[in-house]
């Protein structure tokens, strides 16, 4: 998936109204809370069949940071 | 020979374990679409060679009449007593969800029990055998859950549709739910490997998390002539989940 595709995708995700970039914080979005961490997180294993470590997910500072567990 | 019980979902968690529990008292009809798990429930419970199975997709919503309707009749079956523990549970947003998969869910956790229900109460089909239904619904349409929004609307409809068959079978029939709380099952796993669900829950059950053991108890009370005035009732078995702050 390239970062265009993947950007469309995590828009979608986050319900967000203004379009977000790689540099994206995710503290500054009022759409990332647990539930949508969780949506992400089934986003991810749909895509790589592998289901990502909850921890690791909250460890994400950015978009660019989410990127790489489907890259 | 004593009348059977149909316990659909009984592959697994609750289910098998009601299975296991049941299997002292009446022989069983095992439901469930994986044959090498329903052997190892039969395995674990008492008299293995009385029980007997029912091997269905309950997806497949629109045949189970038929099917359930032939299977009685072509076995000479007498059921007594029927518990619907078969359900899938997923958690999704408003803004992702996808209308399939909750229609999915509904015919699983719902509808199934509808049809299943339907065929038992035929005369033709089953006399006035049935005695005694027991539908696990959860406490998921007592206590809201951001993400649970269409399993909590299945498990209501589980409610409503039992208060509903307490009036209309009666006095034949008593249809209770059972509404657990969290319970240590494979369905349970996920949400409790991640670290931040499980203390959020954790906090509010007084007792802890439930064991299937749990549930298997008030499943062989309800199902019992103890219960014999009992009927159209929620039994939550939660910890206290429901009544923490
Ligand atoms: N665990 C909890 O914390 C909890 C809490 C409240 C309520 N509940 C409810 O308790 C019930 C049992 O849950 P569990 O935790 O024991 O789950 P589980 O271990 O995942 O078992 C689910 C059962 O449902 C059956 N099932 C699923 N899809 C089916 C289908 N299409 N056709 C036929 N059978 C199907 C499975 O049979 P197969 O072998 O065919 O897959 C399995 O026996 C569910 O209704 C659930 O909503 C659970």
């Amino acid at each position: 998936m390239n970062e265009k595709e993947f950007l469309e995708e995590i828009e979608e995700i986050l319900n967000v109204e203004e379009s977000v970039t790689m540099e994206t914080e995710l503290d500054n979005l009022e759409e990332w809370d647990s539930l949508v961490a969780l949506m992400f997180q089934s986003f991810v294993f749909k895509k790589t069949g592998k289901a990502p470590n909850p921890a690791d997910v909250g460890q994400a500072k950015n978009i660019k940071d989410l990127y790489e567990f489907v890259k | 020979m004593e009348n059977y019980v149909l316990i659909t979902g009984a592959s697994s968690g609750i289910g098998r374990d009601i299975a296991v529990t049941l299997s002292k008292t009446y022989p069983l009809i095992l439901g469930g679409r994986n044959v090498e798990r329903l052997e190892e429930t039969r395995a674990m419970c008492t008299d293995s060679d009385k029980h007997i199975f029912w091997n269905y997709d309950l997806a497949d919503v629109e045949n189970i009449y038929d099917n359930l309707t032939a299977f009685i009749k072509n076995n000479e079956l007498k059921v007594g007593g029927f518990v619907h523990s078969a359900g899938i549970w997923f958690v999704t947003t408003l803004n992702l969800v996808k209308l399939n998969d909750v229609q999915k869910m509904m015919n699983i956790n719902f509808l199934s029990a509808v049809e299943i229900l339907r065929s038992l109460v035929k005369r033709k089909t089953n006399a006035k055998n049935l005695k005694d239904v027991i539908l696990v619904s959860s406490i998921a349409p007592f206590k809201s859950a951001k993400g649970e929004a269409f399993y909590a609307a299945s498990k209501a409809a589980i409610n409503v549709f039992a208060r509903a068959m307490a009036d209309e079978l009666a006095p034949n029939t008593r249809v209770n739910t059972i509404n657990p709380g969290i319970i240590h099952t494979p369905m349970m796993d996920n949400l409790l490997r991640d670290n931040e669900q499980f203390e959020k829950h954790k906090r509010t059950y007084l007792l802890g998390f439930g064991e299937t053991e749990d549930v298997a108890n008030m499943a062989e009370f309800l199902m019992s002539d103890k219960a014999r005035r009992i009927t159209g009732q929620h039994f939550v078995v939660d910890g206290g989940a429901t009544i923490a702050i």
